[in-house]
């Protein structure tokens, strides 16, 4: 009879995971990934002498809701992410949904229209161009 | 036997039911859409979900100006799921980043009693 009642919910009841399913692996073995339970995603930041690599994981965020802007020194990237469209009971929600925002410093200023993006599998990349009057100038100095 | 060193991440996930199905969606950024087949592995059988996916991660080549907040891994998750599911019968798609899997629920066979009245 208890298998019975257990079997009423498609994801078994047991220990201290969320009721409605029940998760073997829960927390062993892994690491959080702090970006899909909070507002600040994720990034990888390569810098160079002439250009600077910024990936950010925005799993589902859409290109329309995504806004970058480069001001003096400060790399912004805003986003949003919606709620999912399914109409039905939600059994579970561990999902972000709502703003992203993340403000990153760069090493050097960056050259004007010198800014490209690609967002792909929910991974955002920009390549920031370095302005070419703040690149470090060879000066022949006499020695006399 | 290979050693496995790839770290294990554990996806999020939102799941919903409707009156037809259970809705899984997780978050899964980095894989390799185009070799979705090779690096996603979704698998529906004696009453478990397993989701396994890796990671795609291009590493920085001879920078040592690197900053790294995320890394190449693994993710993984395996849900219980219950007896009211039909495990011949699941669809998905990978899109930007997210996994979205639809489970069939099974047909519930009702049967009409007709009681005597006497």
């Amino acid at each position: 009879m208890s298998n019975y009642l257990l079997n009423q919910s498609p994801f078994f009841k047991q220990g201290v995971v969320p009721s409605t399913f029940s998760d073997i692996f829960e927390n062993l073995f892994s690491f959080d990934k702090e970006s899909e339970l909070s507002s600040v995603p994720l990034c990888n930041i390569e810098w160079e002498e002439d250009q600077v690599i910024v990936t950010a994981e925005l799993p589902g965020v859409q290109k329309e809701d995504l806004s970058i802007t480069v001001d003096q020194k400060n790399l912004s990237i805003k986003g949003e992410r919606k709620i999912p469209e399914i109409e039905g009971k939600s059994l579970l929600q561990e999902r972000y949904t709502g703003s992203y925002e993340r403000t990153i410093s760069l090493p050097y200023l960056i050259e004007d229209g010198g800014v490209e993006a690609v967002l792909k599998n929910g991974v955002l990349t920009i390549i920031l161009k370095r302005k070419e009057d703040s690149k470090p100038k060879s000066i022949e100095v006499k020695i006399n | 036997m290979s050693k496995e060193t790839k770290p294990i991440f554990m996806p999020s996930v939102d799941i919903f039911e409707t009156e037809n199905t259970y809705e899984f969606i997780a978050d899964m950024p980095g894989l390799d859409s185009k070799n979705i087949q090779d690096v996603l592995e979704v698998v529906l059988e004696k009453g478990q979900l397993k989701l396994i996916g890796n990671t795609y991660f291009q590493k920085p080549e001879g920078s040592r100006n690197v900053k790294l907040e995320y890394i190449e891994g693994k993710y993984q998750r395996i849900f219980k799921v219950g007896a009211d599911i039909n495990e011949d019968d699941i669809s998905g798609k990978y899109v930007d980043g997210v996994l979205y899997l639809t489970l069939l629920k099974k047909k519930r066979i009702v049967n009409k009693i007709s009681i005597a009245v006497e």
